[in-house]
């Protein structure tokens, strides 16, 4: 099965979680560390990054500040005192996933 | 770090590749030449001619456009304009409406027609005289700022349409002067138009708030 297909539904919670550690970043930032903390296994493309932060800030859930670097602006984003909240739910749902996803990869023999 | 040449480089590709939307262009411009950047750092020996051609081909036009589209629509929210639609505008389109039907009392159907063409004329002339003279009044910085929307254009053509299209069949038929517009649908067509003049001015108010945001909270991006 593709690997994108299976990540698809996982972007928000991780999104969310980053925003959460790291503060505010920007969309590059967020593809790199994304690929380096998953060793290269997770690669995010800015086709599927930016429709999502831009639906999250449309959403309320994050907020956008632009900032000049040298010759170019950049955009950062952080998360909203709602987009906190989300963060809690959306990461919990992800690790319910993962425990039931788990409990059918690895069912546990019943005597 | 690039130069602002190399930047506008980028900015002026993705421009000519359809790229128009504001917020979106500046983050794609930024994303690429990070990109580029690092690459560069990486290969010493590679120029930013040959680096960029090859993150041109990273980017695809047609993933490129359909983000843009979709940024489009999530940035977009018509609800917030219904804000703009205050008692004073809804009175000021009752009021307009009202005069505008009044002379199909008055006049016999037969002129019917000559009016509809005249209040299409009026209706198409008034939004461009409007959109002209936001654009004028608000100028752009050095990208563009997209001020229609689907909303707008539909509810601005709609009417045009419509009526284009029952005159244009009369006029073929020859029968424009013999079986004038049915008084009701005259009715609902101006009714189209005074609300479309109206929503569109009610979206202009919209753009211009968000333009006037933005260049409070970022004046650089308005420095020519």
């Amino acid at each position: 099965m593709n690997k994108k297909v299976l990540y698809k539904g996982c972007l928000e919670p991780i999104l969310l979680k980053l925003l959460h550690e790291n503060g505010r970043m920007y969309g590059y930032e967020i593809t790199r560390k994304v690929k380096e903390l998953t060793a290269g296994e997770l690669n995010i493309t800015e086709g599927a990054l930016y429709p999502l932060l831009h639906r999250l800030e449309a959403d309320g859930v994050l907020e956008a500040e632009m900032e000049n670097i040298g010759n170019r602006v950049r955009k950062y984003y952080s998360l909203t005192q709602n987009g906190r909240k989300e963060k809690v739910k959306a990461v919990s749902e992800l690790e319910n996933f993962a425990q039931t996803l788990q409990l059918l990869l690895n069912p546990k023999p019943s005597f | 770090m690039l130069t602002k040449g190399q930047i506008q480089q980028i900015d002026t590709y993705l421009e000519s590749i359809g790229i128009e939307y504001f917020d979106f262009r500046h983050e794609l411009t930024d994303h690429i030449a990070e990109e580029l950047e690092r690459n560069l750092q990486l290969r010493k020996s590679v120029d930013f001619d040959a680096a960029f051609e090859a993150a041109k081909a990273h980017y695809p036009t047609k993933d490129l456009i359909e983000q843009q589209f979709i940024a489009k629509l999530d940035a977009y929210n018509p609800l917030k304009e219904w804000k703009y639609f205050n008692g004073k505008r809804i009175l000021n389109s009752i009021a307009v409406y009202t005069a505008a039907i009044l002379p199909t009392f008055l006049i016999s159907g037969k002129n019917l027609n000559f009016l509809l063409i005249i209040y299409v004329f009026f209706s198409v002339v008034e939004s461009l005289r409007m959109i002209f003279s936001f654009r004028a009044k608000y100028k752009l910085p050095g990208k563009k700022l997209i001020i229609y929307s689907r909303e707008t254009l539909l509810s601005l053509l709609a009417p045009f349409l419509i009526s284009v299209f029952y005159l244009g069949k009369s006029m073929i038929n020859g029968k424009f002067f013999d079986k004038p517009v049915p008084i009701i649908g005259f009715m609902i067509l101006v009714f189209i138009m005074v609300f479309a003049i109206f929503a569109l001015q009610t979206h202009l108010d919209y753009e211009k708030e968000r333009y006037l945001n933005a260049k409070r909270r970022y004046p650089f991006l308005f420095e020519s």
